[in-house]
């Protein structure tokens, strides 16, 4: 994968591998996440839960098939119909457990349903095992004490009966961490002291329930315990006792899940929900059997349909509101469910079809109705997939196609660090999210500004790293609560992988142009500064030496006696001299940086043009311009009426030059021989080009042969002029 | 002739000065910055005051503007202005702006005469001009005109004109008579159009004048 994604998941992630990851997910505080518990993925357990759920899906399967089967062969007293629905049903938890255990091997829901799921259902059929040998075996006539371990094994299978109801409140305060909390304690403890009254109750029942109780039971040592009426109310309190906790289980789930907010509220809804069905399935239960009002053959069906509903409840909490990050793996569950039973239903309907079309029981008939359906696998799997995701999972796949969207968009439009974030904050349903992009040595946000390490703000922030081909790419801080929703937002940020990369390079991109060009233009003001010095320095500094060394010789000259007169010539030379050095010294000076700057371009200009051998007209306007402005214009202006000198020569050079709309518009042209040649990598031209460039402006030369030459230059006014068409 | 000078680098101060005491002039301060200057001159009027464009503080134009000020407030006062370059717009500015004053390049000294003359002529009430400076306004234009007009020896006429000079200096400069040299000038005020002025200095002011728009 090009991605992955470590968040409170602590040391799931691989470091960077980029060398100059100075930041590193060190940098990256991670509050701690209350939730840790339930997410926790331990690595080296997964191989040892995947072999025991594994053993325990298939001993469910086939204790369903056992169920199954026994009683039709038996002829069960409730017939096959229901014999087939009770079985599967009672299968249902535990597979959901075993699913749930695959993918997420510490989670204590998982467990309880594998644990709930495998009980109930072992109990089932031991119990209806038991019952049907019993049935038989008091059909044909078996004293009743030959049956009596079997009537023992009936009454201690029916013990667990308890563990049916009291499962769905379990599971619901398992669910984050209430198990910590006093009232979920006495709940649980409550529960848990009532069912295993009760089981101790049954097993030692003296005789088997209704409808055996002629059979003695064999683990029922006579006068272990009194059956006296005081039992009956011993055992009627643990009924209520356990009713009452389930009830109370209830109540203070609800509780829970009424004062939390977003998902977690949702998710506890639906526990609660499940647990409250629960309760209501043992009230139906209680008031059938003890009241006699409802037939007992319909509380089976209240309860098993019960179990069915808790099971789906769990499933809905899990794929809609994303309990424990596992919605995928059920969803891909559940359509392949839908998808088996659709091929199932298509082979039956093909081959019935077929078969009143060509005749029955022809092999033609089987094969056509096999490609039939075969054919009409994958356009099914991709309908139902989409069926699936649109209804059980809406917000994920709604997220999901929001960055894909997006993701989209940005290979046919510009699309701003902002949106993105607008973006993630919708599909995440978080106003507060944040996104980071990660610069060459900070952080930044996005809208540019440089950001303090990310996770630095107020606790209750999470932050989730992004990365890309390898690298770190940016980092998301989130509400708290998304921890609740991983697979969601997992799935979200590695779509969003993608385009953060592509906005964060070139946001890295435009900055380091922004510092390159600030750095030129840096370089070129200290250069300017540094002949402005020289300049100053050469003129006030040399030349006033020179001239006062002038006056010197001069009063000495003056000085002289007829007796020294002599030596007045090489006075005389003397002074020529230090006038040369004097003009020496102003010609590199004007060099460096002409006098005549101060009075403006055009004047200094017109110097050139004085002394230039060919006629140069000027039209320029005559106002003044900042002096580095004006620096680099004569300078690029003087090395282009070279250039025409150079190659022509020339009869004319003409130099013009306009304010436009804060440009300077300067252009040089000559009517010599042209075909000027513009290398970029040799000097002249690009020398020019380059100056003018520094400096925020252009340069083009128009050169065709014969044609003479055009140099346009164009500076901005204003040196801060904001440069032209970004990347 | 008593005289004031200021100019911060202390060389040439004490070369401007010594070079003006050894042919006679009176050099009764020597100041290195334009406040101090201004406070001696209020204080003890010289006949003229040479002083440096720069000076401290900014070493802008602190000696132009106590030039200004020097001529407003105390007309009997020449100011003669030493430049370390030619900036020909503000020479003729300052020169044309009214008499006495005088606008010199520092190298000019070196030609001892040259400068004595430009001394003595300023500090009179007369007007010098930089001969660098003329022979800029002079130089051949895009506009041409009537200076093209003019002959070489009147072209040199009106130089030396230009810079202020007498008729008299100018026919000792250029080997003349002071009529031939009084006939060229007629003859150049004609070609350029302009009136005859009396005095040396107004004769430059006209030049001036008309030069001034070559400029641009």
């Amino acid at each position: 994968m090009g991605w992955c994604w470590s968040g409170p998941w602590g040391a799931a992630a691989p470091p960077s591998t980029v060398s100059d990851d100075a930041l590193g997910s060190r940098n990256l505080r991670v509050y701690p996440d209350r939730v840790d518990r339930g997410y926790i993925p331990a690595m080296s357990l997964t191989r040892a839960v995947r072999a025991v759920s594994a053993t325990a899906l298939i001993s469910s399967v086939v204790s369903a098939a056992v169920m199954i089967y026994y009683p039709l062969a038996l002829t069960h007293r409730s017939g096959p119909f229901r014999a087939i629905v009770t079985g599967l049903a009672l299968q249902v938890p535990a597979v959901l457990g075993a699913l749930i255990l695959w993918w997420r091997p510490r989670i204590r829901l998982g467990w309880i349903l594998l644990g709930a799921g495998l009980v109930t259902s072992v109990s089932s059929l031991v119990n209806t095992a038991a019952n049907a040998q019993l049935q038989l075996g008091l059909e044909r006539g078996t004293p009743p004490t030959e049956l009596s371990v079997l009537a023992g094994w009936s009454l201690l299978s029916n013990g667990f009966f308890p563990v049916i109801y009291a499962w769905p409140v379990l599971a619901a305060l398992s669910f984050p961490d209430e198990l910590l909390q006093r009232p979920a304690r006495v709940v649980m403890i409550t529960i848990a002291g009532c069912a295993v009254l009760i089981a101790v109750l049954f097993a030692l029942s003296p005789t088997a329930n209704d409808p055996f109780e002629q059979v003695p039971n064999a683990w029922a040592r006579p006068g272990l315990i009194a059956y006296t009426p005081a039992v009956d109310v011993v055992f009627a309190i643990a009924w209520l006792g356990l009713l009452g906790g389930i009830v109370g289980g209830t109540v203070l789930q609800w509780r829970y899940a009424v004062r939390g907010s977003g998902e977690l509220r949702l998710q506890r809804l639906w526990l609660a929900f499940g647990a409250g069905l629960s309760a209501v399935a043992m009230i139906t239960c209680g008031l059938g059997t003890v009241l006699g009002v409802i037939d007992v053959r319909w509380t089976d069906l209240v309860i098993f349909a019960v179990q069915m509903a808790v099971t789906a409840t769990i499933t809905v909490a899990i794929t809609r509101h994303g309990l424990y990050g596992i919605e995928r793996l059920v969803n891909r569950t559940i359509v392949y469910v839908v998808l088996t039973a659709v091929l199932a239903g298509a082979y039956i309907g093909l081959s019935s079809a077929l078969g009143v079309a060509l005749g029955r029981d022809r092999p033609l008939v089987t094969a056509l109705a096999t490609a039939g359906a075969a054919a009409l696998f994958l356009p099914v799997r991709r309908l139902v997939q989409a069926q699936v995701d649109r209804r059980l999972a809406p917000r994920t796949f709604v997220a999901l196609a929001m960055v894909k969207e997006l993701a989209s968009r940005m290979h046919r439009d510009v699309v701003s660090a902002d949106t993105v974030q607008g973006v993630l904050r919708l599909a995440l349903d978080d106003q507060s999210l944040a996104v980071a992009l990660r610069g060459r040595d900070h952080w930044h946000s996005v809208e540019g500004d440089v950001l303090a390490a990310p996770g630095d703000s107020a606790p209750g922030r999470v932050v989730n790293e992004v990365h890309y081909a390898g690298s770190l790419v940016a980092a998301v801080e989130r509400a708290h609560t998304l921890s609740y929703r991983p697979d969601l937002l997992r799935r979200v940020l590695a779509e969003a992988s993608a385009p953060l990369a592509i906005i964060r390079s070139s946001q890295e991109l435009e900055r380091q142009l922004a510092e390159v060009r600030a750095s030129r233009t840096r370089i070129v003001h200290a250069g300017f500064e540094a002949r402005r010095q020289l300049e100053r320095d050469l003129h006030d500094g040399a030349q006033q030496r020179l001239v006062a060394l002038g006056i010197f010789l001069r009063r000495v000259q003056g000085s002289l006696t007829d007796r020294t007169r002599e030596v007045e010539p090489q006075l005389e030379e003397a002074v020529a001299q230090v006038s040369g050095a004097i003009a020496d010294l102003r010609g590199i000076a004007a060099g460096v940086r002409p006098p005549q700057l101060q009075d403006g371009l055009l004047a200094a200009l017109q110097d050139v043009a004085e002394r230039s051998p060919v006629k140069v007209e000027l039209d320029l306007p005559e106002d003044r311009l900042p002096p580095e402005l004006e620096d680099a214009a004569y300078f690029i202006t003087c090395e282009a009426i070279t250039n025409a000198l150079k190659h022509g020569p020339p009869s004319q050079v003409r130099v013009r030059g306009v304010h436009h709309e804060g440009w300077l518009q300067l252009s040089v042209s000559d009517d010599g021989p042209g075909g000027a040649r513009t290398h970029p990598e040799r000097g002249g031209v690009s020398g020019m080009a380059d100056r003018a460039r520094a400096h925020g402006g252009t340069l083009t030369v128009d050169s065709p042969v014969d044609l003479g030459t055009v140099v346009r230059l164009t500076l901005p006014l204003a040196q801060a002029v904001a440069e032209p068409a970004a990347i | 002739m008593r005289v004031m000078i200021a100019e911060d680098s202390v060389l040439l101060r004490e070369g401007l000065a010594g070079l003006l005491v050894d042919h006679g002039y009176d050099v009764v301060g020597r100041y290195s910055d334009a406040e101090e200057l201004l406070a001696r001159v209020e204080h003890d009027q010289p006949e003229l005051v040479i002083t440096d464009i720069r000076m401290p503080p900014t070493f802008t134009d602190e000696g132009a503007r106590a030039a200004v000020q020097i001529r407003g407030r105390f007309p009997s006062v020449g100011v003669l202005v030493l430049s370390q370059h030619v900036e020909t717009r503000f020479a003729v500015e300052l020169v044309s702006s009214g008499s006495g004053f005088g606008y010199l390049l520092k190298d000019r000294v070196l030609a001892v005469q040259d400068f004595l003359d430009a001394v003595e002529r300023v500090g009179t009430g007369g007007s010098a001009l930089d001969s660098t400076v003329v022979t800029r306004l002079l130089r051949p234009t895009r506009a041409g005109g009537p200076l093209e007009a003019l002959t070489s020896r009147e072209r040199e006429v009106l130089q030396l004109m230009a810079e202020g000079r007498s008729n008299a200096a100018i026919a000792t400069a250029l080997w003349l008579t002071e009529r031939t040299v009084e006939t060229h000038v007629r003859s150049i005020f004609v070609k350029l159009g302009l009136l005859t002025s009396p005095t040396d200095h107004r004769r430059v002011l006209a030049v001036l004048a008309y030069l001034k728009p070559t400029m641009v």
